[in-house]
């Protein structure tokens, strides 16, 4: 498997921080808080997207609400696929931040 | 509510179209809630801001995703395509060659087209530039005159000092140019003033443009003249001389010019060497018009050519005599238009397009790949109901109609991109035989500029819209579960439904060129075979040479006679039909009024009238002229004599009358002979055997099958008594059939698109039939078993079609009618319109249709019943 990006690893990040409450609007509010990095819907949009075509994650479709004209919210979860993306990621994360300690 | 303002209509607008409505559902919903919130916090003005701001930023990464999909299914797409070319071989080749073809005379018409309009247009300042022509009051209407009177470019200099530079040329062709000893005959000499570079631009070799004709000695060589005068030598500073008056040094050699000029120019001399020997007329004087001498003008930058204009009619008034003011009046004409305008192309010196031609073309162009291109939109509309279940199981797996839309857009893609390099190349081939055919010569070339590629990325564009959108729209509107279940049949919606109405034009088209054709052949056929009124046939003309002695032509005549070979030879200044023409006026006399008409001279010898088999209505034929002739005696023909109010021709012998500046007399009246081609009238001619000094034109009768030998005779008698001078020679009846080549080549090219049309058109109908078969089977199958026969089958089958062509032909006749009514207006004698021309281009259009009809329903009428009922 292809190693994942910066911003996909943090949008399956984000997604794995929110919960039962990952969907468009919270994610991206989520990486602005976190991560400094405001996306447009587009490009945050169309990630997903991808993420989703290479199986990382799945969406399930919410209840109606009233308050965002009556329509449905597309949620996210990440899939197993997902998990061990993250992992690989992380084995990869700590192997280059090695001794990086050290310095302070 | 939120949703209805115009901002979310605009986020609709431009999120919609490039998303599928699942994801757009939940990201509305998502830009909505935010939308709110914000909203509630910051006001209606932040949120409309932000929410314009969301989408406009979102739209790239959209976009490009959007691609990004589009492209991992092109390749599926093109694959697919690519199967169904290979599959329905017939269908694909019917398509690829039809649009091919239509594609091929549309590049080549536009080439063609370029390259009219493109005349001129290698000077500069081609903007700047007019050249001032003349129309006059003349007893016969206004005449148009692109030739200026030799000290008009002087009196315009002193008189406008706001124009930048005014030039003034004298063109001459056929001359004698003599290099140590060696004699060259030479075409298109300009003899050019010391503005002429300021005002046109010529790339110089050798030499500069600068000072140039300053010195009268001054010439200037084209390459290809260099090279032919003085061969590898370098020719500046040689020496020549022109027709053994004028002498001429080399001062610069220029790369050959563009041929798309009005001034076609293959030497320059200075104007400052003529005398008025040479030229032949005094060329100080007001008094005379030269058909060689022109004047232009060069207009400053951003300065109106209205604003010279104004200022006219005070020059005319300052320079010239009230009544020339009252009679004529100068007119400038822009340098790029001479070219497309033939009011002035009498006297041109290239040959003139005229608009009107320029337009035609580009609409037969047009109208051939409007034809083609409906010719595709039949046939794949026809092809589409086989492919229905194609769709139906697209559709169930999951495809969208935008999908679908762009997969058939694709498929169009690759057959148009197939017929585009089919045409591209076809035409570039063609491209030189095309040149020739059109009659302009030109080298065109698809290859040449950078504008020709916009041009062709447009037309692809465009077709690739024209025949793809709406079959593809059809196809992609197909209902799965019907077209499962065999539903779709493509069966019309009404009488006039579109496919229907495409057939029926692409008919009228055709329709309209075949019933031109034949009357444009008619015509021409007519033109060529009416009786001239004098004998036309075995008559070659020589040049006389251009030294004032008629004893000298004398001899030659006599010369010539003692060839048994030869029944006669006459001296004049023309023959009967002939564009050498002298005209002058005559009145009655008594004078009444100041009535003037004009009449063309014919100066003649004693045996012109018989030479040419003129039929003497009445008086004597010239006798020979001896010296002591004073009294001006004419024959003149029965549209003359009528002008004098005489309707009797015996009566009309004796008669005096002013002709020119002398009093004449009737000798004889001879019948009425064609003196110009067929589209002027006859004018009223006086033959004369006073004015020998106009004789130009030796005209010699062979009497044998073995014209070579007589004209090597003619040829080795020249030579022994005009040495100096080429001899040139015309058959007259050739020179006549030339005078129609302008409408021979309207008629190739009308007769060649109206054969493509018929084929393109053949060719549709061949897949049109083909699938009106495949959706009859079963009824065919039914009606063979009930006991029809195979011909009540066709009659079934070609029913439609010869309804279609009926409409069609009833369409183009009133259409085919009034264009070729308005062609056959330019003939002063034409054939009449018949009603038969129509009926035969009607029959000839239906035998047409329907032998390509029955080539592919005559299978289906023939086939097996049991396997048609089988078929399912």
């Amino acid at each position: 498997m292809k190693t994942l990006t910066k911003l996909e690893e943090f949008v399956l990040l984000a997604i794995l921080n929110l919960k039962e409450n990952a969907y468009l609007v919270t994610i991206q509010e989520y990486l602005e808080k976190q991560a400094a990095n405001s996306l447009s819907f587009g490009t945050l949009h169309v990630l997903l997207r991808r993420l989703e075509h290479a199986e990382l994650i799945k969406h399930y479709v919410g209840e109606a609400t009233a308050k965002r004209g009556g329509k449905a919210i597309k949620f996210y979860e990440i899939t197993k696929v997902g998990v061990a993306a993250l992992k690989e990621i992380e084995k990869v994360n700590s192997a280059m931040w090695v001794n990086f300690s050290e310095l302070n | 509510m939120s949703g209805n303002s115009k901002i979310w209509w605009f986020t609709r607008l431009l999120l919609k179209s490039f998303m599928d409505n699942y994801d757009f559902y939940f990201l509305s919903g998502d830009l909505e809630e935010v939308y709110l919130n914000k909203k509630t916090k910051n006001g209606k003005f932040a949120a409309e801001t932000w929410l314009l701001f969301q989408v406009i930023i979102s739209l790239p990464p959209i976009l490009t995703d959007n691609l990004f999909w589009s492209l991992s299914m092109l390749k599926s797409y093109i694959k697919i395509a690519y199967r169904n070319i290979i599959k329905n071989k017939v269908y694909s080749f019917i398509n690829i060659f039809g649009l091919s073809i239509g594609l091929t005379c549309c590049l080549i018409i536009f080439l063609f087209v370029k390259y009219e309009l493109s005349f001129d247009s290698f000077h500069s300042k081609a903007d700047q530039i007019y050249r001032i022509n003349s129309n006059s009051k003349t007893p016969d209407g206004i005449s148009k005159e692109s030739c200026t009177r030799f000290p008009l470019a002087n009196t315009i200099r002193n008189d406008f000092p706001q124009l930048e530079a005014v030039t003034h040329v004298f063109v001459q062709t056929g001359v004698q140019l003599e290099v140590d000893e060696k004699t060259f005959s030479q075409d298109d000499i300009i003899f050019a003033d010391t503005s002429f570079f300021n005002v046109f631009d010529y790339e110089f070799v050798l030499g500069s443009p600068d000072g140039m004709f300053k010195n009268p000695g001054d010439a200037v060589l084209t390459e290809t003249t260099a090279n032919k005068l003085f061969g590898d030598e370098s020719p500046l500073g040689k020496t020549f001389t022109l027709n053994k008056q004028l002498v001429f040094n080399v001062a610069g050699v220029i790369k050959d010019p563009p041929q798309n000029s009005s001034l076609p120019v293959q030497m320059f001399a200075s104007i400052y060497a003529l005398t008025n020997e040479f030229a032949g007329i005094d060329l100080d004087s007001w008094g005379q018009l030269h058909s060689g001498s022109r004047t232009y003008i060069l207009l400053p930058e951003n300065t109106n050519i209205e604003s010279i204009e104004k200022q006219l009619p005070e020059f005319m008034k300052k320079n010239f005599p009230p009544e020339i003011v009252e009679r004529s009046k100068y007119v400038f004409q822009p340098l790029k238009e001479i070219h497309v305008n033939t009011e002035y192309g009498a006297d041109s010196l290239n040959y003139t397009t005229s608009m009107e031609t320029i337009v035609i073309f580009s609409i037969v162009g047009l109208l051939t790949l409007l034809i083609a291109s409906i010719n595709f939109i039949n046939l794949s509309i026809a092809q589409s109901i086989k492919r229905a279940k194609e769709v139906g199981m697209r559709k169930v797996i999951g495809a969208n109609r935008n999908q679908l839309f762009r997969q058939f857009m694709g498929e169009t893609f690759v057959y148009t991109l197939c017929s585009f390099l089919i045409s591209v190349l076809l035409a570039n081939l063609l491209m030189p035989y095309a040149g020739n055919y059109l009659g302009n010569n030109s080298e065109l070339s698809l290859f040449d500029s950078w504008e020709i590629g916009f041009y062709l990325l447009g037309v692809f564009i465009i077709v690739n819209l024209l025949t793809g959108f709406y079959p593809s729209i059809i196809l992609s509107r197909f209902n799965p579960i019907e077209a499962f279940r065999n539903k779709i049949t493509g069966k019309k919606t009404g009488v006039f439904s579109l496919r229907n109405g495409l057939v029926v034009f692409q008919f009228v088209i055709s329709q309209i060129l075949i019933v031109s054709t034949i009357i444009v052949s008619y015509q021409l056929e007519y033109v060529k075979n009416k009786d001239l009124g004098f004998n036309k046939q075995k008559i070659v003309t020589v040049d006389l040479p251009d030294i004032n002695d008629v004893s000298k032509f004398k001899v030659y005549k006599n010369k010539l006679l003692q060839n048994t070979n030869i029944s006669d030879v006459s001296l004049s200044g023309g023959a009967p039909l002939s564009d050498l023409v002298v005209n002058t006026f005559f009145s009655k006399i008594p004078e009444e009024g100041e009535e003037r008409f004009n009449v063309w001279l014919k100066p003649v010898d004693e045996n012109y009238i018989k030479t040419f088999g003129l039929k003497l209505l009445a008086g004597e034929p010239f006798k020979e002229h001896g010296e002591g002739d004073t009294v001006y005696k004419f024959v003149i023909n029965e549209t003359m004599m009528k002008k004098l109010g005489i309707t009797d021709p015996e009566k009309a012998v004796g008669q005096k009358f002013k002709f020119s500046r002398v009093v004449g007399q009737v000798q004889g009246v001879v019948k009425d002979f064609h003196t110009a081609s067929l589209q002027s009238e006859i004018k009223s001619v006086a033959l004369s055997n006073m004015y020998q000094k106009f004789f130009m034109q030796a005209q010699v009768k062979i009497k044998t099958l073995d014209d070579k030998a007589v004209i090597d005779y003619m040829k080795s008698a020249w030579e022994d008594l005009f040495p100096d001078y080429t001899f040139n020679f015309n058959y007259l009846e050739e020179y006549i059939n030339n005078l129609y080549s302008v409408e021979e080549n309207f008629f190739n090219i009308i007769k060649v698109f109206a054969v493509l049309a018929i084929l393109i058109g053949c060719l549709g109908l061949i897949g049109l039939v083909s699938f009106v078969t495949i959706q009859k089977t079963k009824e065919i199958g039914v009606r063979k078993v009930l006991g029809a026969s195979v011909s009540n089958i066709l009659t079934i089958i070609s029913k439609e079609f010869t309804i279609n062509v009926l409409f069609a032909n009833l369409i183009a006749w009133p259409v085919a009618w009034y264009f070729m009514n308005g062609w056959l207006q330019g003939f002063a004698y034409r054939v009449s319109i018949e009603w038969w021309m129509f009926a035969a281009a009607g029959l000839a259009a239906l035998i047409i249709t329907l032998i390509t009809v029955s080539f592919q329903s005559v299978k289906a009428a023939y086939s097996n019943p049991v396997e048609a009922l089988k078929y399912e």
